[in-house]
């Protein structure tokens, strides 16, 4: 492309990273009418490389692989695999985890990023949620509130669609809801065990559209919005933004193109973005006048890091030492529980788009709590996937025989109507000892491009939250005349397998609620096939190789090997739930943080660069503190605000 | 599936359905629709087994999957045609269905029939009975009983993924919907059974 070598054109606003940020500034600028590089570390994708309609008939082989491997290796096709996830080579790009953290990082590098396959849990932030220390008494307020915000969440939901039932609540603001879909029965039976207990449940806040719009079809039900949408039903940033943008003719795509640095000239401000396009391997640069930072927190606080010059000695942002600080993700635990008076359940298509209900925090004065902030519940169970290839195994391995005995062995075994699944996801309060920096070792990438090294450590606030979890979870679930499943040392990751690829994951299906066995389908808290007694169902869809980056460094812990290497976070006597690495939620925010100076933060109230006014920030790195809600619908809301506060700023000329 | 074979699905499948269930009625007619469009697109030509080979695992399946009250079973759903195209990609695989195709014609000589396709009802069910269960494993039932494990998983796999299969278990298939419907009774199934009934 020969409009991005040095010294060619100087583009207006150069976007690195195409995920929900990313995306999000994208279509808002375009539709503005400002012209737009975005630059992606991976490649493009088309809507082809959205197989959420595949099924085992699409291949003759049906999952079996095109040697037939799978009855003879036990190697088949990659079928359950989601589509659109495209991890980084782990050797190529590494990070690092510092002695006594577990961190895990999950990348995916491609047009959409982590929107094209996540699980689509689309939640407003509280009013509290922007004011934790004015009003919970830890961490930070962010110098926005609610009120910043709101206007920004409508046009989000205008645009992206998200289901759900206005309810009223304080701990989960009512937004502009599509339809949701039914309850399935085991849902019904969470709502009432809840009911009983003064919780109130709703329907599952989804983005997910059950009403045609803006181009965009209906869902259709099939339960694999972990292999993206083929029919753009759910959000993801490719083709509910950046598909559309790009028809505006004001989009350039840059894809292939790995960051390097920002260059800045001597008045300070940047005025160029060193890349490696990975097609060549070659460094090139594109000028700009403003660049925004999409890339994902830690990515973003990586680059800005990197950016150091005489000016700059310490990286851009960064005169307060704040740039990698306070990095926060969700805690995540989950318990499942046996229903057994579920089995025999008429069958019935039940995949919808994963959960269709949700449990949002119900505890609104914390007086008699030992944690400050509170959690939300996802859920899983129930539910008749579409046969795969082996998804009976377990019917005529028990039963053996052969002919009317063997069907009904099947028939009677099948679907997962008896296991219900809940799935925590609670508030993380910031703290010193959870951060990213670059790894002092000197590890770098593959282009010679300094790698992050990652702390992390769970505090009391986090850990008593996960007790309340279990507390609560098994009193819902025993409640509904269920039998908790043991093993529940903690739930691990809370419900993200180890091997979640991009939470990818999948999403799905395993849908509890009926995907393909073993696809990832999306959905909340449905991700894999079979999860793990006492694990959540929000297990990782079993799809292989995430994209962990274990660091092929000697010495260096990778996110999937700090295991044996932890500290302990409790005491053996504790008899709180362990809880797994950081990042293994997939919510990782802050690092690039909002405040009121470049003593305290990295960005102002606009997500500006305090330091370098031509910088601006549009993925989760701004964040102050961190809610229970996932993350994604928040990052929307400020990058529409960031992105057009920056074309007001680009019209007055004050950039 | 073979000329004689097809046509003894088609009656089969007709005699099957003429004792149906008014519930199965729908099922039934896409089935027998979907039979007939497979005959319509011709015989299947074994590509790795040879004739009688074919004939052979079609027997086999049609046991361990039969038709069922105007269910059909695995013959209907041309799971042998789909093995043969597997065992043609894959040697190895090949070889073992040779060798247990084989070693069913042999066992059902030894019980008086010409070969296992042509032998009765009840000689292949009698030696059927042996090697579907492990705890009749000896020296001599062994490699049966390996082939039958085998060939079970291939079949009930072939089966279940089929068009006509998936609807054995999941009588609507995977439709895209444009409406999510719970059926009033599996909400009502569960809410009788629990505490909130």
């Amino acid at each position: 492309m020969a409009q991005v070598t040095a010294g060619s054109t100087v583009h207006d606003v150069v976007i690195i990273g195409s995920g929900a940020g990313g995306g999000t500034v994208t279509k808002v600028l375009a539709d503005l009418g400002i012209r737009v590089l975005l630059m992606e570390a991976g490649p493009m994708v088309t809507m082809d490389d959205f197989k959420n309609l595949a099924s085992p008939l699409n291949d003759w082989h049906r999952g079996a692989g095109d040697a037939a491997t799978l009855y003879t290796t036990n190697t088949g096709a990659a079928f359950a695999q989601p589509s659109v996830v495209f991890p980084p080579n782990a050797v190529d790009e590494p990070y690092t985890v510092a002695p006594g953290s577990q961190f895990r990082w999950s990348r995916s590098r491609c047009i959409g990023g982590r929107t094209n396959h996540y699980s689509r849990v689309q939640l407003r932030y509280s009013d509290y949620d922007f004011k934790n220390k004015s009003m919970k008494g830890v961490g930070f307020d962010w110098p926005i509130g609610y009120a910043d915000l709101a206007p920004y969440y409508d046009k989000a939901e205008r645009l992206v669609g998200v289901t759900g039932r206005p309810e009223g609540l304080r701990t989960a603001p009512d937004g502009i809801f599509q339809t949701p879909a039914a309850f399935k029965p085991h849902e019904h039976l969470i709502y009432r065990s809840c009911e009983k207990l003064g919780i109130k449940a709703t329907s599952a806040r989804q983005a997910v559209i059950t009403s045609a719009m803006n181009g965009r079809e209906a869902c259709v039900y099939c339960g694999q919005c972990g292999r993206g949408c083929h029919g753009k039903s759910n959000y993801a940033s490719s083709y509910v933004q950046i598909f559309p943008a790009m028809e505006t003719g004001r989009v350039t795509v840059l894809a292939n193109a790995m960051a390097r640095e920002l260059v800045t000239d001597a008045s300070g401000k940047v005025t160029a973005v060193s890349y490696i396009d990975k097609t060549t391997g070659q460094e090139r640069q594109v000028r700009c006048r403003t660049v925004v930072l999409a890339a994902a927190a830690p990515e973003s606080a990586r680059l800005l890091l990197n950016s150091k010059s005489p000016r700059y000695p310490h990286g851009i942002g960064n005169s307060g030492g704040n740039v990698g600080k306070y990095l926060t993700d969700t805690v995540g635990f989950g318990l499942s529980a046996t229903v057994p008076y579920m089995r025999g359940t008429p069958p019935f298509t039940s995949a919808g788009y994963g959960s269709h209900i949700y449990i949002p925090w119900w505890v609104t004065d914390h007086s008699k709590l030992d944690f400050p902030l509170g959690y939300h519940v996802e859920c899983g169970g129930g539910g008749f996937a579409v046969p795969g290839l082996g998804f009976a195994g377990a019917a005529y391995g028990q039963s053996e025989g052969y002919g009317l005995p063997l069907k009904k062995a099947i028939r009677d075994s099948y679907g997962m109507g008896t296991n219900v699944s809940l799935t925590g996801r609670g508030s993380c309060v910031p703290n010193e000892d959870s951060y990213a920096e670059i790894d002092p070792a000197g590890t770098k990438d593959k282009w010679g491009i300094p790698v992050l090294r990652f702390h992390w450590k769970w505090s009391d606030h986090e850990l008593n939250q996960a007790r309340h979890m279990r507390d609560s979870f098994t009193a819902i679930l025993e409640g509904m005349g269920g039998v908790v499943n043991a093993a529940a040392r903690g739930g691990g990751p809370g419900g993200r397998g180890v091997a979640d690829a991009a939470g990818a994951a999948g999403a799905a299906a395993g849908q509890p609620n009926g995907g393909i066995p073993g696809v990832a389908a999306g959905g909340p808290g449905a991700r894999g096939g079979a999860a793990a007694p006492g694990a959540t169902a929000a297990g990782t869809p079993g799809a292989a190789g995430g994209p962990i980056g274990t660091p092929g460094v000697p010495g260096a812990l990778g996110a999937g090997a700090a295991s044996t290497a932890q500290t302990p976070p409790a005491q053996a006597a504790d008899d709180r739930p362990q809880l797994g690495a950081g990042g293994g939620i997939i919510h990782e925010v802050g690092c690039v943080r909002m405040g009121t100076s470049a003593d305290n933060s990295v960005v102002n109230s606009f997500c500006r660069v305090h330091d370098v006014p031509n910088v601006f920030s549009a993925d989760g790195g701004p964040f102050a503190s961190h809610a229970d809600k996932n993350p994604t619908h928040t990052i929307i809301a400020l990058a529409w605000r960031t992105a057009e506060y920056l074309a007001e700023e680009l019209r007055k000329g004050n950039v | 599936m073979s000329d004689i074979t097809r046509r003894q699905a088609l009656s089969h499948l007709a005699a099957a359905f003429a004792a149906t269930a008014a519930i199965d009625y729908v099922f039934a007619q896409e089935a027998h629709a979907f039979v007939q469009q497979t005959a319509a697109r011709g015989p299947y030509t074994p590509t790795a087994l040879s004739p009688q080979q074919f004939r052979t695992l079609e027997r086999l399946t049609d046991l361990i999957i039969p038709v069922e009250n105007g269910k059909p079973g695995a013959v209907q759903a041309s799971v042998p045609a789909w093995i043969d195209s597997l065992l043609n990609v894959n040697i190895e695989l090949k070889a073992k269905y040779v060798a247990g195709l084989a070693w069913l014609d042999t066992a059902s000589k030894a019980a008086g029939a010409t070969d296992f396709a042509t032998a009765t009802p009840a000689q292949q069910t009698a030696l059927l009975d042996q090697i579907a269960f492990k705890k009749n494993a000896s020296a001599a039932l062994d490699p049966g009983i390996e082939f039958f494990v085998l060939a079970r998983r291939m079949t009930v796999d072939g089966f279940y993924t089929s068009e006509l299969g998936v609807r054995d278990i999941l009588p609507q298939g995977r439709p895209p919907m444009p409406k999510f419907i719970v059926p009033q009774e599996s909400v009502d199934y569960v809410i009788s059974r629990s505490p909130f009934k």
